[in-house]
């Protein structure tokens, strides 16, 4: 997913009115899938996320809406920590200021489930 | 997608039975086709409307994580919990079975009755089926709820014609359960069924033009108890011998509609289950 960007320059200052549009590559998370028993359990799992910006700007990370960290003005950070969430998890970087979203990615499911229980009778219609 | 022909199906599904679990499982995105071959019927409580014969019972589901389709039900499932699952569902409305023409010749046709005859009593404020205009086949669609308990798996639905046919709605609560025993498995399920007016009126109620110009015959709303067994006796992973006897109350419509010629319906079959 990728933020709308637009700049304008006015004199030698360069005022970002939105944000650039950052390609996803930018924000990495591992692993990229979390296997649970089915899709409504939640995902517990080491992840690791690494960023890297074309520019230095300060940061905040948020895994869905929750605020995990900010950083001041930097082109590159690292975050691992022990998530318990439930999924799909959107990974997002924001600017620190104005909020406006960066970059994000999503930490996506996979069940193990193969089999589901059999709602219907064949005797249903009789 | 792919057209699977699951054989431990089965075996899968009656080892649930034997732990107390109630539901059958099935595997994702196979198709599960199985056939019930025999003898049997459906009565029909209608005077003139023929039994439903019941010598091929085709079996067929295919489940995703979301989605299935499982004997006459389409559902898209919002919640699957050990416990709950709902689900939001459309599948044909059932109560055109007694207006169809099961003679033989017509059974894969699904013919139904049209006939602009004029009324032709058969004795006092009693009607036949086949003097009736056509009553058409509806299409329903609403929620679906199971709740998944140590003693049976409940249900209720509640749809509504969205085929503009009869204009109106019907809910089902039930209780089902399953029980293996060596080779044997029973599987009780009683329930009431509720029919809103609209759904009674039209096919059980008689237009001014059905009543020969005199005023129509409402029905009105009813509740309608029912219970059924299912009785299987596994002979290998593909083939049971299957037994089942159903029950469905009909006294409500039966008191106010002059079509019934009896307040109730039964269903016998006796055969096998053969799983592709």
């Amino acid at each position: 997913m990728m933020s709308v960007a637009a700049t304008a320059v006015i004199g030698s200052v360069m005022i970002m009115t939105a944000m650039p549009a950052y390609s996803d590559e930018l924000l990495e998370i591992s692993p990229q899938y979390c296997v649970v028993e089915n899709k409504e359990q939640a995902c517990t799992t080491e992840v690791n996320i690494r960023w890297t910006l074309p520019e230095a700007i300060p940061v905040c990370l948020l895994e869905n809406k929750r605020t995990l960290g900010c950083w001041p003005a930097q082109q590159q950070g690292l975050w691992q920590y022990k998530a318990e969430v439930q999924l799909p998890a959107i990974y997002s970087l924001t600017h620190a200021h104005t909020g406006e979203l960066v970059v994000d990615t999503q930490l996506e499911l996979q069940t193990l489930r193969s089999s589901r229980r059999r709602l219907r009778s064949v005797w249903s219609f009789f | 997608m792919r057209l699977g022909l699951h054989n431990s199906v089965l075996s899968a599904a009656l080892a649930a039975f034997g732990s107390g679990v109630q539901a059958n499982e099935v595997p994702l995105k196979q198709w599960h086709l199985g056939v019930n071959i025999g003898y049997g019927m459906m009565t029909n409580p209608l005077y003139g409307g023929d039994d439903v014969p019941l010598y091929l019972v085709p079996d067929i589901a295919y489940y995703t994580d979301t989605w299935y389709l499982d004997n006459n039900q389409l559902g898209y499932t919002f919640i699957n919990q050990d416990a709950h699952v709902l689900s939001a569902i459309t599948e044909v409305n059932p109560e055109t079975r007694f207006f169809v023409d099961w003679h033989p010749s017509s059974v894969f046709a699904l013919q139904q009755i049209d006939s602009n005859t004029p009324l032709a009593a058969e004795g006092p404020a009693r009607v036949r089926v086949d003097d009736l205009d056509k009553r058409h086949w509806a299409l329903d669609a609403g929620f679906e709820y199971h709740y998944f308990s140590p003693i049976g798996q409940f249900q209720v639905k509640a749809l509504a014609d969205v085929s503009d046919v009869y204009r109106g709605w019907r809910a089902q609560a039930s209780w089902r359960w399953g029980y293996r025993f060596e080779q044997w498995v029973l599987e009780p399920n009683i329930g009431v069924n509720y029919s809103s007016s609209e759904q009674n009126d039209y096919f059980y109620g008689l237009s001014r033009e059905e009543t020969g110009g005199y005023a129509d015959i409402l029905v009105g709303s009813s509740v309608q108890p029912y219970a059924k067994i299912d009785v299987s006796y596994i002979v290998d992973e593909r083939n049971a011998l299957r037994m089942h006897l159903g029950y469905i109350d009909y006294d409500t419509q039966a008191k106010a509609s002059p079509l019934f010629k009896e307040s109730s319906s039964l269903t016998l079959f006796i055969g096998v289950k053969h799983l592709f």
